[in-house]
């Protein structure tokens, strides 16, 4: 009992700091593509365009035990309005913290447009 | 053994409680050391369960009622309004007021007061005539603590690592870096208006 005691509150407390760290990490990504500049969304290749993904590996913060290194997925789409042609992106950018066999993901979903 | 007409209890029965008794002892104190010593792992963490969380909510929301920022080394140097840098313990804050043309500030700073260190809110009040100056009127003890208890430190920057000078690409975006205990350490990100 106390071993599944334990048990139960070291996969809690490993749950809040994941949900912690990727929170975090997940407003610099929001914060980046709400104000990056606009004309240099596209060549920064921060973003790329769909299908093409950028891959990150990133340090999300440092816990007791160390480092917390995740990876962040970004990629983007673009549109254009047939009408008046304004351009809007639609940039994506998936933090990934992996904590043994769990698995924890945030999206940062934030659309530009010209 | 027990002979007729003898009462109490023999060595060997006596020996057998006290050996259970001692048993269930252990078995209940150990059980109790295990529970404590998953008292002080948590505490461990417990800045980045339970403090940053929050602190990193009420900051970015702060920030996100700003129209502009500055980051300094301390308050003093804030209050100066000289030497703006990339990264420092303190934030001034502009925030446009929406009645008329004036700017309210304030200052975040993290420091020791009264030897309590935390992070400290500074609103600025106004003059007579309910107006706003552009420099002073800073109050000398904090308007509200925003965070302390586990929190040890705070740095305010614009500067990414890995990302271009000042984050120049993506401007308005302000970094605070919270610090615990036993190297607790995250990041948020905030942005002006």
């Amino acid at each position: 009992m106390t071993l599944k005691t334990m048990t139960s509150s070291w996969l809690m407390q490993n749950w809040t700091l994941a949900q912690t760290m990727t929170d975090a990490y997940a407003t610099i990504e929001t914060a980046n593509a709400q104000r990056w500049v606009f004309s240099e969304i596209l060549t920064s290749n921060r973003w790329p365009l769909y299908p093409t993904v950028a891959t990150v590996r990133a340090t999300f913060g440092y816990s007791p035990r160390g480092a917390v290194n995740g990876t962040v997925y970004r990629t983007s789409t673009l549109s254009q309005d047939p009408t008046t042609l304004m351009q809007t992106y639609t940039l994506e950018s998936f933090v990934v913290y992996q904590d043994g066999p769990r698995e924890y993901c945030k999206l940062s979903k934030v659309i530009r447009t010209e | 053994m027990k002979r007729p007409g003898e009462n109490g209890h023999t060595l060997i029965e006596m020996a057998l409680v006290l050996g259970i008794s001692t048993m269930i002892a252990a078995g209940l104190v150990m059980m109790l050391q295990v529970h404590f010593n998953m008292l002080g792992t948590a505490a461990k963490y417990r800045f980045l369960t339970n403090d940053a969380p929050t602190i990193g909510l009420l900051l970015t929301k702060t920030m996100a009622n700003a129209d502009d920022y500055r980051i300094y080394s301390s308050r003093t140097v804030a209050l100066s309004l000289t030497g703006a840098a990339n990264s420092g313990s303190a934030v001034r804050l502009w925030m446009r007021q929406a009645n008329d043309n004036t700017t309210r500030q304030a200052i975040i700073s993290y420091e020791t007061i009264n030897g309590n260190p935390g992070l400290y809110f500074f609103l600025q009040t106004p003059n007579s005539g309910n107006v706003y100056p552009s420099n002073g009127n800073f109050p000398t003890s904090p308007s509200w603590q925003m965070a302390g208890s586990d929190l040890t430190g705070a740095t305010f920057s614009n500067t990414a690592a890995g990302a271009p000078v000042n984050l120049q690409n993506a401007p308005g975006i302000l970094l605070a870096t919270l610090y615990g205990a036993n190297n607790q350490q995250i990041t948020y990100a905030a942005e002006k208006k």
